[in-house]
């Protein structure tokens, strides 16, 4: 049996896979929600005389096995829902600075309402489907002027990068415990700025959507397969991106082979992205 | 770009070896499986008599090195970029380990069946020299990771017991010419293949079931400390087994109840994978190697008896020996390499054949090469004839152990044709492609 492995500083419970239950629901009453979600036996822990009893022996990890989730995807929906950064092995926090905690932009201030496309994806993600798409599409339906709120009940850490690579800046807020606002916007570069002050006035072609090919839950080589097939779809200046359980070693040489370039990352939620461009 | 995340991407060159690599070690093996499955209806009289005796043991060596061994070596080398995310160290060191390993078992089982020792013992030397060039490149490949994962750690250690089993196999053929071991042979035979049986082969498919079971299966290994015991306490079981059998120790049985122990882990991991599984249809190559677990939890239970020396009598106890043998080296570890090729070679062959041409042309599913009705039939005469044979040898039944050996001499004719039906996708002439199409309308 692991020991108890909670790590914390300053006063704030950073919950490991080894941090009791009882000290979790001592910090952080409201998690009971978060875990009566992954099982209706969880609502036990609404009784106080249960509580007492049962969660000081019950591990996070043990309770993620009691719900047959993975102890580490219900670990980052508990930071999640406690607004705090995910630690490196649950794929954060990045080590870049966020701008979570920065002030609103010059270029988001005094915006119309008509230039605003919100997106709330709440209840899309909490019903356990993948938004992605759907975020992709609105995306790519913005005109040059808009913006995009995108409401989350996490951070969506990874669609920094992906939209960063479409010229994307983004400015997140968090106002609630599964409250996330996030704004993306057509970052002006500094030469802009200077020249032209209104962002509606800086027109920026917008780059084509990356081409989605989800190869997850196909055993090899059947995401090769997909993936190669799709190769062809790229569209000049386009990029794939490809969605796969593994790191695509075998994908690498034929990319290669094919004049590609190639980029993968591990999303930390147990899947891997890699974008393929020319 | 404020706020976004720094690409952390990763490009390691991976590459997957050039076809013949692992192709002529995994050809060898499947001759050595088939030509043993031939022979051994010819054998009966002989697999009746007591098991330390020349035609037996080149039998034996035929499955266990010309088989088993070739065929681990050469899945070795194939599954280094997928199971080990990096690149096989010298693919000209493979070529060479493999005509000395070839050559080495081919004189061993030879001059084993014509009783000359000094040949036998040459050949155990090729054997040796074979494999200490597959510890040499496994280990250099293995030394390259960043860090090593549950497999890469069960790899390196099942390197270390081959080294060790050729070594003592090869202290066995010089003791047959200078006669220094003292003439403890059934000692020495029997911690000589649970050296072989556990260290090697049982350590190797469990650290490459744990990335190919859930890659196959769609499943997942979600939690690596259980294998983690279980990868100690089977090294600490197979290092006691082995001294303890060695010196005839009644302390065998608590290093067997160890390796018990982590074979229970084993099947418990196996259980957690197939239950997260996300294809809930299970193929040929899958069902082959769950089969095989099932018979490693018989076989379990066969050699904790066999550790508590409960026999009535002595000669029992040989002949459940054995049986126990022989189950072991058919019922799991043959079932469970059947089921990995029914999985590798299919992909090898289509990665050499077919990956260069897909999305450029039409070309046929890895999947489909295998067909169905061809492993069907194989495994369930595999397992009929295992079982007839392993229950004639244990109650000394001549005619069941002939009626077994011919049904599993028609299993490994099942087995060449479910292979020869995929290796054909490599002769173009056979399976032409399908004409050249756009690929885009």
């Amino acid at each position: 049996m692991a020991g108890n492995q909670t790590s914390g500083h300053a006063g704030v419970l950073r919950p490991t896979r080894g941090t009791k239950i009882s000290e979790l629901l001592k910090a952080y009453p409201d998690m009971v929600e978060v875990l009566v979600r992954y099982n209706k036996h969880f609502e036990l822990l609404r009784r106080p005389t249960l509580r007492k009893l049962m969660t000081p022996l019950v591990t996070i990890e043990k309770a993620a096995r009691t719900a047959q989730v993975d102890p580490n995807e219900m670990l980052a929906e508990i930071y999640r829902a406690i607004g705090e950064p995910l630690p490196p092995e649950l794929g954060g926090p990045s080590p870049a600075p966020r701008s979570t905690d920065m002030s609103m932009p010059e270029e988001l201030r005094n915006l119309s309402e008509e230039r605003r496309v919100i997106l709330d994806v709440r209840e899309q993600v909490r019903g356990g489907e993948e938004p992605y798409h759907r975020i992709m599409k609105t995306v790519a339906s913005l005109r040059a002027d808009q913006v995009l709120q995108l409401c989350n009940i996490f951070e969506p850490v990874p669609l920094y990068d992906i939209l960063a690579q479409r010229g994307f800046a983004h400015w997140t807020e968090r106002r609630g415990p599964q409250e996330w606002w996030i704004t993306f916007y057509r970052a002006a570069t500094p030469a802009e700025r200077s020249s032209a002050p209104s962002a509606a006035s800086s027109p920026q072609a917008p780059a084509p959507s990356p081409l989605v090919v989800d190869a997850r839950g196909l055993e090899p080589p059947q995401p090769m397969a997909k993936i190669l097939e799709t190769l062809p779809r790229i569209e000049a200046g386009g990029q794939i991106l490809a969605l796969t359980d593994r790191r695509p070693m075998l994908l690498y040489p034929k990319l290669e082979e094919r004049g590609f370039a190639y980029s993968t990352q591990e999303t930390g939620n147990g899947w891997f992205e890699t974008r393929i461009w020319k | 770009m404020a706020g976004s995340r720094p690409g952390s991407g990763s490009s390691l060159p991976a590459r997957l070896p050039s076809l013949w690599v692992p192709l002529r070690y995994f050809i060898a093996a499947q001759g050595a499986f088939v030509a043993t499955l031939l022979w051994a209806p010819f054998q009966v009289s002989d697999l009746l008599d007591f098991y330390y005796q020349g035609h037996d043991l080149a039998l034996t060596h035929l499955l266990t090195l010309g088989w088993i061994t070739m065929a681990i070596m050469g899945a070795s080398f194939q599954l280094v970029p997928v199971a080990l995310e990096t690149t096989l160290y010298s693919e000209r060191l493979a070529r060479w380990q493999f005509w000395i390993m070839l050559l080495g078992v081919t004189a061993m089982v030879g001059h084993f069946w014509i009783g000359r020792h000094a040949g036998m013992a040459f050949g155990a030397g090729l054997v040796l020299v074979a494999a200490i060039l597959h510890v040499i490149n496994m280990g250099r490949t293995l030394w390259k990771l960043p860090r090593w994962d549950i497999v890469a750690q069960h790899v390196a250690a099942a390197l270390t017991y081959l080294a060790a089993t050729a070594v003592m196999g090869n202290l066995m053929a010089l003791d047959k010419i200078y006669d220094f071991l003292g003439g403890q042979v059934l000692r020495t035979i029997h911690a000589h293949a649970h050296l072989a049986g556990i260290g090697w082969v049982s350590m190797m498919i469990f650290g490459t079931s744990y990335k190919l079971i859930p890659m196959f299966s769609l499943g997942e290994l979600r939690d690596e400390r259980l294998a983690r015991w279980q990868f100690w306490l089977l090294n600490l079981g197979i290092v006691g087994l082995f001294g303890t059998l060695l010196l005839q120790s009644g302390w065998a049985l608590l290093f067997a109840l160890l390796i018990a122990g982590a074979v229970g882990l084993f099947l418990w991991k196996m259980r957690e994978v197939l239950r997260a599984r996300r294809r809930p249809r299970l193929d040929w190559g899958l069902r082959h190697a769950l089969s095989a677990i099932a018979t490693l939890a018989i076989l379990t239970v066969l050699g904790l008896w066999l550790a508590t020396g409960w026999v009535w009598s002595e000669e029992f106890g040989a002949r459940l020996a054995f049986g126990y043998g022989v189950l072991a080296l058919l019922g799991w570890v043959s079932v469970m390499i059947i089921g990995m090729m029914y999985k590798i070679i299919p992909f090898l062959v289509w990665h050499h054949r077919y990956s260069d041409f897909v999305g450029l042309r039409p070309v046929p599913p890895a999947t489909q090469f295998l067909g169905e009705t061809v492993p069907r039939v194989e495994f369930w005469l595999l397992h009929t004839g295992i079982q007839m044979t392993v229950v004639g040898l244990i109650a000394a039944s001549g005619l069941l152990v002939q009626a077994g050996t011919i049904v599993l001499a028609l299993a490994g004719l099942a087995f060449a044709l479910a292979l020869s039906r995929v290796y054909r996708h490599l002769i173009p002439r056979l399976t032409p492609l399908p004409e050249v199409q756009a690929a885009r309308t």
